[in-house]
């Protein structure tokens, strides 16, 4: 068991400890679209002779802003998940299926199809189910 | 229905069960006391957590590189719910209760729904 104290979510203070870990959870996504947009970079780079398909050196510059991404992720997330339990914290982040929804959306223009939104929808309120499991 | 599902979205599957294993490694190292707040990113545990979570991104530019969309990409990371209530439960002995695998059984049917439409 650990004995570290763990911040409530209520009040203002809460309401501002709930929109600092959406913004992870947004910077989270955001290296998300860095995946897409390295992974929709069709091409190959050749290292030590070796033939890597799918990603171009335009490609390798998103993988590089997503582990930029990334990396201000986890320095951000290890601060969440010190002061939060676990749970908490994967509640917010369940948010990041809609956020991802949105840069779908609006970035690679992916069709909004009402049922594939349904199959969405049940997947959030299933991760919300998990973990409003709080003790 | 099916016949346009991209068998490489189960590359998502395979990132977000490697993403919980991080979790744990970065669960385990926070619950520790460390020296200094540069030991508490500077050790083993977090630095083999990041190091997973990275695996776990190139699986997942691979499966875009085949074609698999942004939607069903996520739509299929969050399996990943199901892979924390699972390790959860084998490393710390976290409680498998009725609500999270209520919440896990309503997680894969959405995931069926997604992919079936």
């Amino acid at each position: 068991m650990e004995n570290t104290k763990k911040h409530e979510i209520k009040g203002p203070k809460g309401l501002l400890s709930i929109l600092a870990i959406q913004l992870a959870v947004m910077l989270y996504t955001v290296s998300s679209v860095c995946a897409k947009m390295a992974g929709t970079h069709p091409g190959s780079i050749r290292i030590f002779g070796m033939e890597i398909s799918g990603l171009s050196p335009a490609g390798i510059r998103w993988l590089f802003l997503e582990v930029l991404c990334l990396g201000l992720y986890a320095v951000v997330w290890q601060q969440i998940i010190k002061r939060y339990d676990l749970s908490i914290a994967y509640a917010n982040r369940a948010f990041a299926i809609f956020w991802t929804f949105i840069w779908s959306v609006l970035i690679f223009h992916e069709p909004v199809k009402p049922l594939r939104l349904i199959g969405i929808i049940i997947v959030f309120c299933g991760i919300m189910t998990v973990n409003s499991d709080v003790e | 229905m099916l016949n346009k599902w991209n068998p490489w979205v189960l590359l998502f599957a395979l990132s977000s069960l490697i993403a919980a294993f991080s979790q744990m490694l970065l669960k385990k190292s926070a619950s520790e006391p460390h020296s200094s707040v540069i030991r508490e990113y500077m050790n083993i545990k977090v630095i083999a957590g990041y190091g997973l979570m990275v695996v776990g991104m190139l699986l997942c530019v691979l499966g875009y590189a085949r074609n698999v969309s942004m939607q069903s990409g996520s739509v299929m990371e969050s399996i990943g719910n199901l892979w924390v209530m699972l390790l959860s439960f084998l490393f710390f002995r976290e409680p498998v209760t009725k609500r999270k695998l209520a919440g896990n059984a309503l997680i894969i049917a959405g995931i069926i729904v997604f992919n079936l439409f």
